[in-house]
């Protein structure tokens, strides 16, 4: 067993307490939900941090999913499969309900949270080791060093966001509400990601993602991903696709690199090409246990599928 | 028709309440007083000097009781296969240098695992990197590194322990990285190729594949003041252990003591002696503590064996109507760092396809090869898979060149009941014919075949020994009655998963007609068994099971007599029934099964009465004294192997998504020949295990290597079949009987995977209607073989 790393450990009550802890340790702190990410992390070896937040204590008031003014909330803490069982998701947001179906297994989804899963760190196969297995390759962008390990040259982290939710979530054109010792903002969901696979969130130490904000609206569409085995593992390629009755939506391509590839379309047309944009759009290196140009063929395959399935 | 009471029934595991409810004591869970936890240190290259090693940080860390390095053990030498022609090239840390990515340079000891951590990292190793070579046939070229150059054995080999007739010692010198070869020939290959209208030759690549048990390697070593190593381990066979940890340590093999542990499976990766478990023990001589060294999942998958890499370069020629009438193997092994088991290997993928095809010209050559990577072992079936794999897609190829049946093709060239193979071992039971029959029925062939695109269908064949004539060589038995008139059965067996005791337990309540919860099994204790060759010899059930059958039968015969003499009544009158031995005649004359002990005791000088059994794997063949007889040759493959062989068929059919490759198992039939099936959901259950081993091997599973790094080393980038991944599996068992086994059983747990590995294969191929020459068959392979076919580019 890889072993744990030394931490203090806190379990704020109020969210209050929460950001005034993260506001005292800055980036030696960390939130700690479910765990089902950040605990392989720190057996990895991946984060060191001094002070380990745990956050549950909080779930009552953090994990609701809500009709209010027009809008649906969703809280932080909500776990996936909450969000899977919900019947106002499933019959409104299809490519959520799909997301949230397709996340891992089961066991999973009970214990991840949606928080948790839109801010999953990106990934990469040389990245996501032991501390003991990167001793025999050279600090990468991602760890702090100065190169790429998966590509010869490279100039940047390109390592992968492999999230199921934040995809379906931005063809559905959600936003999020950010808490922090500043005051409370709300942004699109795309806006927090910042391209740079070695600090893949565009936010600071003490920003507090509180919930998610999707406007009232019936959808179609669904989100579908490639993994060889039916169950657990992370997309290959993923897509989710959204589409109101006037044919104006909005694709989205996971997998893809630090960050999703959004594309919007607003006809028949401008939504027929977009697989092939996709395809010529995505610059992936071999960073996967998968080839570039196969991942590349399979986003285009998956989302070719998705629009042809609700499209007659 | 039968009328067994225990035999062939679905006999619940008498161990099982153990197991659910985790008190059964696995290695992994075992904590002794005063236990020290051990850890390795790991080279970061793949090839280097070792200049310097400072530990003097480690040392001072408080909790660390001991660091060792190469030096500090010297150079004692063990290794799988060990003889004067192939001396045993691996020492427990490296010396002068490493040879692998992962390879121990020191080991650490202390208080708890934590602190053996941290004192890892305190540990300066200086290296001096060399130039790797990764690639076998790059290996074998002039100029590549030399991965050995000369190894002096500075002790006797193991062979010459064993007492196996050989020449003298000698120190081999490795060229072009070779580390050992076969070559075995029957008939007239030249004439075999003339006589052949058609002939195929191709290339297969199987890489390997990891075993993947539940229980990671763990050993738990307690050397004792009086000069006595108590050990716990997670292995398959306590004979080959002890036999290497008293060599070792250069104490006597009897003060070896390898206790009774549950094992949490093995699956052939845990065979022979490995470096973590001598480095325990040796941490618990030098500190006077017991010592537990756990390796993490991560290095089991870096510095444990895996299955065998293999090329295989195959060339056939047959006739128009199909029969083979030659065949030319030619193997590369890409062994690793150490050759470890390359010459049985070699051996042995020649003897696993010699049972099932009549192929009267034939030359079986190969190499094993030394590259910078990390060695390997066998994974049920020592080149089975890998051999069968080749095999059988060559088969599938011609027949559709020559549009023959891929059925009638098989049935066409399979052996038959009584044959004798060219070195005398015999065919006494042999329902290959019926398993394929049977699978292809089952899976609906002749309407399914050929019927829709991106379906298709596979057969697959594989065959295994029951025992061999190689250290220890036999099994012995050992039943004792007690005074309650239960009897306790000693056997050397190992439990790792495959239900030894039950079986075992089976075996004596069918022979003495007794319930089962009469019977008490003593397993797996070095010191309580009498003889035992362990379960990595394919010979549980043929070879112990017999000998527990006939220790049986001697108890039996003694209570008999002594119940002649209690009850003043003739033998031939006396039946044993339900723990009672009574006269047919007169049923109130009996006696129970307590009160023959007490005539043993009371009347016939104290005896206890212990029955006695004993079987040789392969009676025929001896050595002694410089006389022996038809000894079995790794490199030419002339002698006596073994006594019985395990067969199985499979059929798959699956289908593939054109655009993604992705293939979807719709169903798969195993058809297994085990002889009798002493306990039928123990046999299907292998069976089925198996068969989704086999699924992973063919769909996920392969170790990638990027120079010599082991890149899938945990359970996310390395990906064994989930629940939900696994198809409709069919389990036939053959209505089959092997004489010389007990109650007719022979060999079961290794066949049905290498069988259902070349169904998928062969029914992906068929699907998609382009051959796919290497394992495994992940989808960007499938998918880029249909665009080939359809000339598209990706």
């Amino acid at each position: 067993m890889s072993l744990l790393p030394d931490f203090e450990y806190r379990r704020p009550g109020t969210l209050k307490d929460a950001i005034s802890l993260l506001s005292d340790y800055g980036e030696e702190a960390v939130l700690l939900a479910g765990g089902t990410a950040l605990v392989p992390r720190l057996r990895l070896g991946l984060k060191r941090p001094n002070l380990v937040i745990d956050i549950k204590e909080m779930a009552e008031d953090l994990r609701y999913v809500k009709n209010e003014a027009g809008v649906l909330r969703v809280g932080c803490l909500s776990t996936i499969y909450e969000i899977k069982k919900n019947a106002l998701i499933r019959d409104n947001y299809p490519s959520l309900h799909e997301a949230a179906t397709l996340m891992a297994s089961e066991d999973i989804q009970q214990r991840g949270t949606v928080g948790g899963n839109i801010l999953q760190d990106t990934r990469c196969t040389y990245y996501n080791k032991s501390e003991r297995w990167r001793k025999g390759f050279q600090s990468c962008f991602k760890i702090g060093g100065a190169i790429c390990n998966a590509a010869k040259g490279g100039k940047k982290c390109l390592s992968v966001y492999s999230g199921d939710l934040a995809p379906a979530l931005i063809s559905l054109g959600a936003s999020v509400c950010i808490m922090s010792s500043d005051g409370e903002r709300e942004l699109p969901l795309e806006d927090i990601f910042s391209g740079d696979g070695s600090a893949p969130f565009s936010l600071t130490g003490t920003d507090f993602l509180k919930e998610i904000i999707l406007p009232i609206a019936r959808k179609k569409g669904g989100y579908d991903k490639f993994r060889l085995r039916k169950s657990i593992d992370y997309p290959i390629a993923n897509a989710a696709f959204s589409i109101d009755d006037e044919h104006h939506g909005r694709v989205v391509v996971g997998s893809s690199g630090p960050k999703p590839f959004i594309y919007d379309f607003s006809s028949p047309e401008e939504l027929n090409k977009i697989p092939g944009r996709a395809y010529d759009d995505m610059r992936l290196i071999n960073n996967m246990s998968f080839p570039p140009l196969y991942r590349k063929h399979l986003a285009k395959v998956l989302v070719e599928r998705l629009i042809r399935r609700d499209i007659k | 028709m039968d009328n067994f009471a225990y035999i062939k029934k679905d006999i619940k595991r008498t161990d099982g309440e153990l197991i659910v409810t985790g008190k059964a004591g696995y290695t992994f869970d075992l904590h002794l007083p005063g236990m020290l936890f051990a850890k390795i240190l790991g080279s970061p290259y793949a090839h280097a000097k070792v200049k310097n090693i400072d530990v003097q940080d480690a040392r001072r860390l408080e909790g660390v009781k001991a660091v060792v390095t190469g030096d500090d053990i010297g150079f004692r030498r063990f290794s799988f296969i060990d003889t004067p022609a192939y001396p045993a090239d691996q020492t427990p840390l490296a010396i002068d240098k490493v040879r692998f990515v992962g390879e121990g340079v020191a080991a650490v000891a202390a208080t708890s695992e934590e602190i053996a951590s941290k004192a890892l990292d305190l540990i300066k190793v200086e290296y001096e990197e060399l130039p790797a070579v990764f690639d076998p046939e790059e290996a074998m070229k002039e100029g590549a590194p030399a991965v050995h150059d000369i190894m002096e054995p500075n002790t006797t080999t193991a062979w010459e322990d064993f007492g196996i007739p050989s020449t003298k010692s000698r120190p081999y010198k490795t060229i072009n990285n070779i580390s050992n070869k076969v070559n075995i020939e029957n008939g007239d290959i030249q004439k075999g190729f003339e006589e052949a209208d058609y002939i195929r030759e191709d290339r297969f690549v199987i890489p390997s594949t990891a075993h993947m048990a539940l229980e990671p390697h763990v050993a738990v070593a307690d050397y004792q003041p009086t000069g006595k190593l108590e050990v716990w381990l997670s292995h398959m066979g306590y004979e080959h252990k002890r036999f290497w940890l008293a060599k070792l340590l250069d104490i006597p093999m009897s003060k070896v003591r390898v206790h009774k542990a549950y094992v949490g499976g093995a699956f052939g990766g845990k065979i022979s002696l490995f470096a973590y478990e001598f480095i325990a023990a040796f941490l618990s001589s030098i500190t006077s503590r017991p010592v537990k060294l756990t390796l993490t999942r991560e290095e089991v998958f870096s510095v444990c064996p895996p299955a065998r890499r293999m090329i295989i370069d195959l060339r056939t020629g047959v006739k128009k109507n199909g029969k083979i009438t030659a065949q030319h193997v030619k193997i590369i092994d890409d062994v690793g760092a150490y050759r470890r088991s390359s010459p049985t290997a070699l051996y042995l993928a020649h003897v696993f396809r010699n049972p099932i095809y009549d192929i009267s010209n034939l030359k079986h050559e190969g190499c094993g090869v030394y590259t910078n990577k990390l060695f390997t072992t066998a994974k049920r079936g020592h080149g089975l898979q890998q051999m069968m794999f080749a095999v059988e897609s060559q088969l599938d190829i011609i027949c559709d060149e020559l549009g023959i049946d891929k059925c009638e093709m098989r049935l066409k060239n399979f052996r038959r009941k009584g044959d004798s193979l060219p070195n005398g071992d015999k065919l006494r039971s042999y329902a290959l014919p019926q398993c394929l029959e049977a699978a292809v029925e089952k899976i609906g062939w002749k309407e399914k075949y050929g019927s829709k695109p991106f379906k298709g269908l596979g057969i697959g064949t594989a065959s295994m020994f029951s025992g061999a004539h190689n250290f220890p060589f036999a099994s012995g038995a050992m039943i004792r009655l007690n005074h309650d008139g239960r009897v306790i059965l000693y056997t050397g067996q190992t439990e790792f998963g495959i239900g030894v005791d039950t079986v075992m337990a089976q075996i004596v309540a069918e022979v003495l007609n007794c319930p089962i919860d009469y019977v008490i099994v003593n397993s797996g204790d070095s010191e309580v068994s009498p003889h035992d060759i362990g379960n990595w010899l394919s010979a549980g059930m043929f070879v112990s099971g017999e000998a527990v059958r006939r220790a049986a039968s001697d108890l039996k015969n003694r209570m008999v007599k002594y119940a002649t003499l209690g009850l003043e009544v003739p033998e031939k009158d006396l039946e044993l029934e339900k723990g009672w031995i009574l006269s047919r005649s007169d049923r109130s004359k009996r006696l129970s099964f307590s009160d023959i002990s007490r005539y043993g005791i009371q009347m016939a000088d104290g005896d206890p009465i212990i029955g006695r059994g004993f079987v040789k794997c392969v009676p025929e063949v001896y050595f002694w004294k410089g006389k022996y007889n038809k000894t079995a040759s790794l490199s030419s493959g002339r002698g006596r192997f073994t006594e019985a062989y395990g067969l199985a068929a499979a059929t798959a059919e699956v289908e593939v998504d054109p655009e993604t490759g992705k293939v979807e198992v719709l169903q798969l039939v195993v058809a297994d020949d085990c002889g009798t099936p002493i306990n039928i959901k123990s046999v299907e259950g292998q069976v089925m295990s198996q068969a989704v081993m086999g699924l992973g091997d063919v769909l996920f599973e392969g170790i990638e290597f990027n120079n010599g790094v082991v890149m899938n080393s945990n359970l996310l980038d390395y990906l064994v079949p989930t629940a939900e991944d696994i198809p409709k599996i069919d389990s036939i068992i053959a209505d089959s009987y092997e004489p010389n086994g007990p109650f007719g059983a022979k060999e079961v747990g290794e066949t049905s995977r290498a069988a259902a590995i070349s169904a998928i294969a062969n029914a992906i191929c068929n699907a998609v209607g382009e051959r796919i020459f290497s394992l495994p068959m992940t989808s960007d392979k499938i998918r880029n073989a249909i665009a080939k076919k359809k000339g598209d580019r990706l």
